[in-house]
């Protein structure tokens, strides 16, 4: 079963080491806007050393790899102690939505410079009354000519204030059950009637912003899919964010956990029992999400269609990395307070950020509870009634 | 009980080997025999305990050169994955794992006497020393050629002919094959269903120098893999014992019916179930990989069955006392078999150290090293 795939994998995460270990690292600014820039610099230089869209398809700047070698990438990445790539909606939501749906012209337009981080997208799906409920949302796109003029809001959006292009869902039929009357549309975000209001966050960032579409005109051509198809779009491309935000999450609660322990052995600082218990077991919790990591990995390679385990996947992820970020978070003390200290030699400013920010991770993209309920429902088949 | 919910092992052979042990156990009638025989336990070994050692489960960590299978750790995982979910009597512990391993290690004549008991003709089981602070003071140790102290906790000490004592010759570790009849055994009472628990105690018993089974190097090497190996086949055991509860608590869950509908119906109950899934799931992820990483580096197999047994208590515990809850008052009587798993997913949180302990020592390591 290993085989040869395995030599060959083991050969590529060697390439993979030996580049990163010759190249130049960014620095990480803690400003939001800062790092974005940085990292999107970072990106660009991964992409054209070979290392990004590994599973995407060559024709579109891709590697037509299997995703294996992707996670591959982001493992010596973090093992090397360097950033991940920034556009993280190009790589994980909105790119592989358009390989698998997008028209061959929205694909060559598109994929190479979402790759590149030459694009910035942004994911358009919730809204204000329409979070876990993502169905009931109202935003509507109506048809005029060989263009569709969208109308409505949208919320929690991602980098929307530095984004190029929205991938949008959209009502296309007011009179259809409300799964079955929603698009997905590629918005120019530099359009007429695109207003975009950056919200402050408990971190402290603005990173996601509300926006406002009004008489906002959208050609024809940007839809994805079918007219009306967009929620199987979407559940597409939720599930498939699942499983690659799985394999990025765990990189990050990784890096940051190998961090956080090689400052702490640096410091020189008497480390208690109980300090190092914890440690003990955030390690272990981030080797059982390394395990479940490589399991939904074969998932994805053996083209097994996004599902509820993605949801079990959700519920693992999200418990190590909270746990993990609330363990640096706690040997802060009463350093907790303050944003320019470093007990132990741990920066309290990128751990308070971080720990607040890992708090969103069960609300986001589909909360706890949500998965909760997606796990009863559809993988352990548990009666409503 | 339900079917297995989770992927199966990608190995065909470890897959081939979960299937044929959980048929070969519930043909034996496994696990409902044990509530039968709680009352009143047959003399051991018993008959899945001959079936067993015919199948070559005690051979298959064996090197083929010395008529054993030949086979890895992701294959014998998969049979303690399966033993997880039927259960069975026995010190599966000793004979499949630790026996093997140190029968490869030793003298070819003391080979020849662990041989019988890898066919299942007589029972050899470890002993020795608890974790610390438990069992401090009464330590086994060897002066001389006089081997003295108690080990406690021995599984299936009173039906052993023989054990593999482990015991400290001069700040060294050294282990010795010491018959039965040279010690004194009383037994004590289990709550783990799958196990009978005895005190063995050596008052300065003769030991001839040719019942070394190991020492120096060799023996703090040996007993460092078969504590891996055990760690690594104790969490295979509870990933299925996990899985089990889990699918008897949703099978149970749907069929329970208040309020004029199936529990399952109720959101609290949903989520408690599909949290038990989730832990399940990541059992069972960390376990086969702990299995895969074991077989592709041997030398990995003291780290990774500390780390996979460090963690496996805590999704175990979780899972246990969950699912009593789902299933309410009836999952506290012996009327449903819900109180064996628990009571063996229990006993084998203490098993070869504390979740807490362990922990402590991994965290110990990777501050301190440089």
């Amino acid at each position: 079963m290993v085989g040869t795939a395995a030599a060959d994998l083991a050969t590529f995460g060697r390439d993979v080491a030996e580049w990163v270990a010759d190249a130049e690292l960014p620095a990480v600014p803690n400003d939001v806007d800062e790092r974005f820039e940085a990292l999107r610099g970072w990106q660009k230089t991964l992409y054209e050393a070979g290392w990004l869209g590994v599973d995407w398809p060559e024709e579109f700047g891709g590697r037509g790899l299997s995703i294996l070698y992707q996670a591959e990438v982001m493992k010596q990445l973090i093992a090397a102690g360097a950033p991940l790539p920034v556009a993280i909606v190009n790589l994980i939501v909105a790119g592989p939505t358009l390989v698998g749906f997008g028209s061959d012209q929205q694909r060559a337009e598109h994929l190479p410079k979402m790759l590149a981080a030459e694009e910035i997208w942004c994911q358009g799906f919730s809204e204000p009354n329409a979070g876990s409920d993502l169905a009931s949302l109202r935003t509507s796109a109506r048809a005029d000519g060989d263009h569709f003029v969208v109308n409505g809001q949208k919320v929690w959006t991602s980098y929307a204030h530095r984004a190029d292009f929205c991938a949008l869902l959209a009502r296309t039929d007011a009179e259809a059950p409300s799964h079955k009357g929603i698009s997905f549309l590629i918005v120019d975000m530099r359009s007429p009637g695109v207003t975009v209001r950056p919200l402050r966050q408990l971190t402290g960032d603005a990173e996601f912003s509300e926006v406002f579409f009004e008489d906002v005109r959208v050609p024809k051509e940007n839809l994805v899919g079918e007219l009306n198809g967009g929620w199987g779009v979407a559940m597409h491309s939720l599930g498939s964010e699942r499983s690659r935000i799985l394999i990025q999450r765990h990189a990050g609660a990784d890096a940051a956990l190998r961090q956080a322990i090689a400052t702490l052995r640096e410091s020189g600082a008497k480390i208690s029992p109980d300090v190092k218990r914890r440690i003990g077991r955030a390690l272990a919790q981030v080797a059982a999400l390394e395990a479940q990591v490589r399991k939904t990995v074969r998932r994805v390679q053996s083209a097994a269609p996004p599902g509820a385990l993605d949801s079990v996947d959700k519920l693992v992820l999200t418990e190590v990395e909270q746990d993990v970020f609330g363990l640096i978070y706690d040997l802060l003390g009463p350093y907790r307070l303050a944003g320019d200290a470093a007990p132990l030699g741990l920066e309290s400013e990128r751990w308070i950020h971080d720990y607040l920010y890992a708090r969103s991770w069960s609300i986001s993209g589909g909360t706890l509870q949500v998965q909760r309920n997606i796990v009863a429902e559809r993988l352990l088949g548990l009666p409503r009634t | 009980m339900s079917d297995v919910p989770f992927t199966k092992p990608e190995d065909e052979l470890a897959a081939e080997f979960f299937s044929t042990t959980i048929a070969q156990l519930s043909g034996a009638g496994m696990p409902e025999r044990l509530l039968e025989e709680e009352e009143k336990l047959p003399p051991f070994p018993d008959e899945p305990w001959r079936a067993a050692a015919e199948s070559g489960w005690f051979r298959l960590l064996l090197p083929e050169e010395l008529d054993g299978l030949g086979l890895g750790y992701a294959e014998l995982g998969a049979i303690f994955r399966a033993v997880g979910h039927r259960l069975m009597r026995g010190p599966l512990l000793d004979h499949a794992v630790a026996l093997p391993l140190i029968a490869a290690a030793t003298s070819e004549a003391l080979r020849g006497e662990i041989s019988a008991a890898l066919d299942g003709e007589s029972t050899i089981v470890l002993a020795q020393p608890l974790p610390r602070p438990y069992g401090a003071g009464s330590d086994l140790t060897l002066a001389g050629a006089e081997l003295r102290g108690t080990a406690d906790l021995v599984s299936f000490g009173a039906a052993a002919d023989s054990f593999v004592v482990v015991a400290d010759r001069d700040g060294e570790t050294v282990l010795l094959l010491v018959s039965a009849s040279a010690a004194e055994v009383r037994e004590r009472g289990s709550h783990d269903p799958t196990v009978e628990l005895a005190t063995v105690g050596f008052s300065d018993v003769e030991v001839a120098a040719d019942r070394v089974l190991l020492e120096g190097a060799a023996a703090a090497r040996t007993l460092a893999m078969v504590h891996g190996a055990q760690r690594l086949m104790a969490v295979a055991e509870l990933s299925g014992a996990v899985e089990e509860m889990t699918a008897m608590a949703v099978s149970y869950a749907g069929e329970r019916v208040q309020f004029e509908r199936p529990i399952a119906g109720f959101q609290a109950l949903r989520h408690i179930l599909a949290e038990m899934t989730g832990k399940a799931s990541t059992l069972l992820s960390l376990s086969d990989a702990a299995l895969w990483d074991a077989d592709a580096d041997r030398e990995r197999v003291p780290e990774l069955g500390r780390l996979a047994k460090a963690f496996s208590a805590e999704p175990s515990r979780f899972v246990a006392e969950q699912a009593l809850q789902v299933y309410g008052g009836v999952g506290f009587t012996h009327e449903v078999p819900l109180h064996l798993f628990m009571r063996r997913a229990l006993s084998l949180q203490g098993f070869l150290g504390e979740d807490a302990d362990l922990f402590t020592e991994i965290g110990s390591a990777v501050l301190e090293a440089v």
